[in-house]
């Protein structure tokens, strides 16, 4: 058993040591940076691989780090949500590779090094945030990988990427204010900061200064998940980053808000009382999520503000699941999540391939372009229909399951809106569709571009082809995460 | 400006709404300063009573820092050099030029440079003397960054980044991350566990300051290279 | 009177949420991307305060435990957690300048008005120029 256990600090360590020592070794060598990232996020992939199938096989397990108690000391732990580090991990793999064409192009030769450690540093962060068992380390980890993606944002040349990534940096760090205030709360209250010790002691607690904490945590990490109102920041700063960053940041670093969410609703598990009117509030909030992000989506000029605004309405899809607070609802929003992540960074390097290849980001010059790049192309079409939740591709697992849900709890208006937001993104998904394929080229860019080099299309085709697999093994899937479901909110109908 | 004047106003009600429910959970927390709240009867009596002796450390913030919960302070190192990362991955390519042309008075010039070996020497005490004293390892690196801050000021910040080459600046800053994640390792055949320090006395203390002084001097040339970002000095 | 004394007993951490709240107004309201940072500074002072007044003990000494002290102590955990989060909020700060710079090289102001002029500006040139290339 001990010897297992290891691997887990080593999920987070891995690629954070790995991302400092990026610029000591290769700071004028970019290429023999990217091949290094590349190689650290490859065998990162294969510890959490490891670690997963650990999960399976032999159920959850801990880690003390240092040997310490787990009160003194900090816990990691593996279960069901710890398990997305397997899927960050490989995404994170796979932009690795896509950036190292692009990159050599967006971001200046002298600062690639830099561009790759803070790749490596934002998994690096998000493998410790997905482990971790303690309330204060899950704070650090987030800051981690939230500066780093600050900075990622910013490393694009537009002007407007600057601003953009201020934007973000402010919000976010408020928002993570609001959960070092919270971890400030609980541990007034309790004098701990393991989450499970906290949370029994919070379950017997006045529910007054717990409101609070409850208040502060599920702010915050809504803010960082982007859930309608507090969404704002989203669309800029994931436009604006450069295609790899936009997929990792769409993928899993909106993510990471999601499985905050899950964590503090471990952490406030005994305490229905509060917890109820908080789940009604983030039923209806996603609802207008899903729908707004996805009228918005529509509306786009520039494909990378529709993929943006699309996971605003995702977003929405997740916070819906997990309001409902059903058996099927929670277990079809968390494996949405892992869904979605695929299809979206799929389409976020699709669109960076085109991008690329032509300079044109309007879906409108893009138009005739499927069949200059046709693997590209096809895996943009592909992943579209999978995002609008048509069977059996990836969308629609959690979708389906999430209606199902809403129809348990009794909320037969939740199915419309999933329903008119699911017709909405196919109406977009067919209008790119369309202009891809049937509208003849209208800029010289497009008629003169070919086919992406493989460091890009590989990936996006790997993704696409992932998108219909995941789409089939929906139901381990279900199976897998059920428990989890349960656990984190005591009993679900 | 009607529409900032409505948004202040919306602002203003927001904020009132918001102090009202906080003021009123936070008057229900345990009162500070009472010994029998749970935040000092439940793992702090924990640490005051047992954790000197079992972390090697009298005092008990290094002691909790750099033993207990390591991990929370390697994930500290790291957001720090992240930020320099960060800051170097995005400083703009046009330096920002308009520096003070007004050179300091003699009096400050002189008294910054005679302080300069002071400071260092304070820093390094502050640094080793961490396990016992008030101080430590992120304390020291202020220090440090702020004698490299103080001598830019008085000297020109592109003379004090130059006085060490681009290379070494950036092993310094990694200084921090890499004794670290070594002593982190060491822990795995010395104590059973990744960021465990050995239960042996002598090495205890041997690693306690090895980790101090690579947290002293990375936070220290981090800060100092935040300043050159910043000021348009960083010329690597 | 019983109001008066939970809230007397309370004052630090009230005082930390008028910190809060002080720091939330000037970033939500003010117009200069400078303040907005001081604003957040604020904020986060007001939580390190708060924080570290959780550990505090009435007639406590630090918690330097050297043998035969009888205490009490202030509780060493809120100190540890309170300087990780200074960390992090250098760190916080300094990109968030470096950031300002850059948005004042490229906009030419760090005030949110006269940015939004100069984007205004910068849309209606891009699109005169796609308009006069469109077959380019």
């Amino acid at each position: 058993m001990i010897e297992w256990s290891h691997w887990l600090p080593i999920l987070a360590m891995l690629p954070l040591v790995g991302g400092a020592l990026t610029p000591l070794l290769f700071r004028h060598r970019p290429a023999a940076a990217c091949f290094w990232a590349v190689s650290v996020a490859s065998v990162t992939s294969v510890v959490a691989i490891a670690l997963l199938l650990r999960l399976v096989d032999s159920g959850g397990f801990s880690y003390a780090v240092g040997g310490w108690l787990p009160q003194y000391g900090i816990e990691l732990r593996m279960d069901e949500v710890g398990a997305f580090a397997v899927p960050a991990s490989l995404l994170v793999l796979l932009s690795l590779v896509f950036s190292r064409h692009y990159v050599a192009r967006a971001v200046d030769a002298s600062r690639v090094s830099f561009y790759y450690a803070l790749v490596l540093i934002n998994l690096g962060g998000l493998n410790g945030f997905l482990v971790t068992g303690d309330l204060f380390n899950l704070f650090v980890f987030m800051e981690i990988f939230s500066v780093s993606a600050y900075a990622l944002v910013a490393t694009a040349r537009e002007p407007i990427a600057s601003l953009a990534a201020l934007k973000y940096l402010l919000l976010g760090a408020a928002s993570s204010l609001l959960v070092l205030f919270s971890v400030g709360v609980v541990f007034a209250m309790t004098g701990t900061l393991n989450l499970e010790d906290a949370a029994a002691a919070l379950a017997l607690s006045s529910p007054m200064p717990a409101g609070l904490a409850l208040a502060g945590l599920a702010t915050g990490f809504a803010v960082k998940a982007a859930l309608f109102p507090v969404h704002f920041w989203l669309p800029d700063a994931h436009a604006a980053a450069p295609a790899p960053v936009s997929a990792v940041l769409s993928a899993l670093v909106v993510k990471a808000g999601i499985v905050g969410v899950l964590r503090t609703l471990e952490l406030f598990g005994g305490a229905e009382s509060l917890l109820q009117p908080l789940l009604h509030l983030v039923v209806w909030l996603g609802a207008l999520g899903a729908l707004g992000g996805a009228l918005m989506a529509l509306v786009q000029r520039d494909i990378k503000l529709m993929l943006a605004y699309s996971t605003v309405a995702n977003i929405g899809y997740i916070f819906i699941g997990l309001g409902l607070a059903t058996a099927s609802a929670v277990s079809g929003a968390m494996v949405h999540a892992v869904n979605h992540a695929v299809i979206k960074s799929a389409l976020f390097l699709a669109a960076g391939a085109m991008i690329h290849r032509t300079g044109l980001r309007n879906i409108d010059d893009l138009r005739g372009l499927g069949r200059r790049m046709p693997v590209t192309a096809f895996g943009m079409a592909f992943t579209l229909i999978a995002l609008s939740g048509a069977p059996p591709m990836a969308g629609f697992t959690g979708k389906w399951q999430i209606a199902l849900g809403a129809l348990q709890a009794g909320h037969p208006s939740l199915v419309a809106v999933l329903v008119i937001a699911g017709i909405v993104v196919l109406a977009f998904g067919i209008r790119v569709i369309n202009a891809l394929y049937f509208r003849p080229p209208a800029r010289v860019a497009v008629a003169s571009a070919t086919e992406a080099p493989a460091s890009m299309w590989l990936p996006v085709l790997m993704l696409t082809i992932a998108s219909l697999a995941l789409g089939l093994a929906g139901t381990p899937m279900l199976e897998f995460v059920g428990p989890a479901a349960q656990s984190i909110y005591g009993t679900l109908p | 400006m009607n529409r900032r004047r409505a948004g202040r106003i919306l602002t203003a009600v927001l904020i009132a709404a918001l102090a009202v429910p906080l003021m009123y959970g936070m008057v229900q927390l345990p009162a500070p300063g009472h010994a029998d709240a749970p935040a000092h009867t439940n793992v702090s009596a924990g640490y005051i009573e047992r954790g000197a002796e079992l972390g090697g450390s009298e005092n008990l913030v290094t002691g909790v820092l750099l033993n207990f919960r390591a991990l929370d302070t390697f994930g500290e190192v790291l957001v720090i050099f992240t930020a320099w990362l960060a800051v170097a991955a995005v400083a703009g390519t046009a330096s920002n030029a308009e520096r003070d042309p007004v050179p300091p008075s003699p009096v400050v010039d002189y008294v910054i440079r005679l302080l300069g070996p002071f400071i260092a020497i304070f820093a390094l005490f502050v640094i080793v003397n961490g396990h016992v004293l008030p101080g430590g390892g992120f304390q020291g690196g202020v220090l440090l960054g702020a004698m490299l801050i103080l001598l830019s000021l008085v000297m020109d910040a592109e003379t004090v980044a130059r006085a060490v080459s681009a290379r070494s600046w950036i092993w310094l800053r990694a200084t921090g991350v890499l004794v670290f994640a070594m002593v982190a390792v060491m822990g795995l055949p010395l104590a059973g566990y990744l960021f465990g320090l050995p239960d042996e006395p002598g090495l205890r203390q041997v690693l306690t300051v090895a980790l101090e002084l690579g947290i002293g001097i990375g936070g220290g040339a981090v800060l100092a290279g935040l300043f050159f970002a910043i000021a348009g000095a960083d010329r690597s | 009177m019983k109001i008066a004394a939970t809230a007397l007993s309370h004052v630090d951490y009230l005082v930390a949420v008028a910190l809060f709240l002080t720091g939330a107004w000037i970033l939500l309201t003010s117009g200069n991307l400078v303040k907005k940072v001081i604003g957040l500074n604020i904020m986060e002072t007001s939580v390190f305060a708060f924080i570290v007044t959780t550990g505090m003990i009435d007639g406590g000494a630090p918690p330097l435990v050297a043998p035969g002290d009888p205490g009490p102590f202030a509780s060493p955990l809120p100190h540890a957690l309170v300087l990780t989060g200074i960390v992090v909020a250098v760190s916080v700060t300094s990109l968030a300048l470096v950031l300002i710079l850059r948005v004042r090289a490229e906009f030419g102001s760090v005030e949110l008005d006269e940015i939004a002029l100069s984007l205004a500006a910068g849309d209606t040139a891009e699109q005169s120029e796609r308009h006069g290339s469109a077959d380019d």
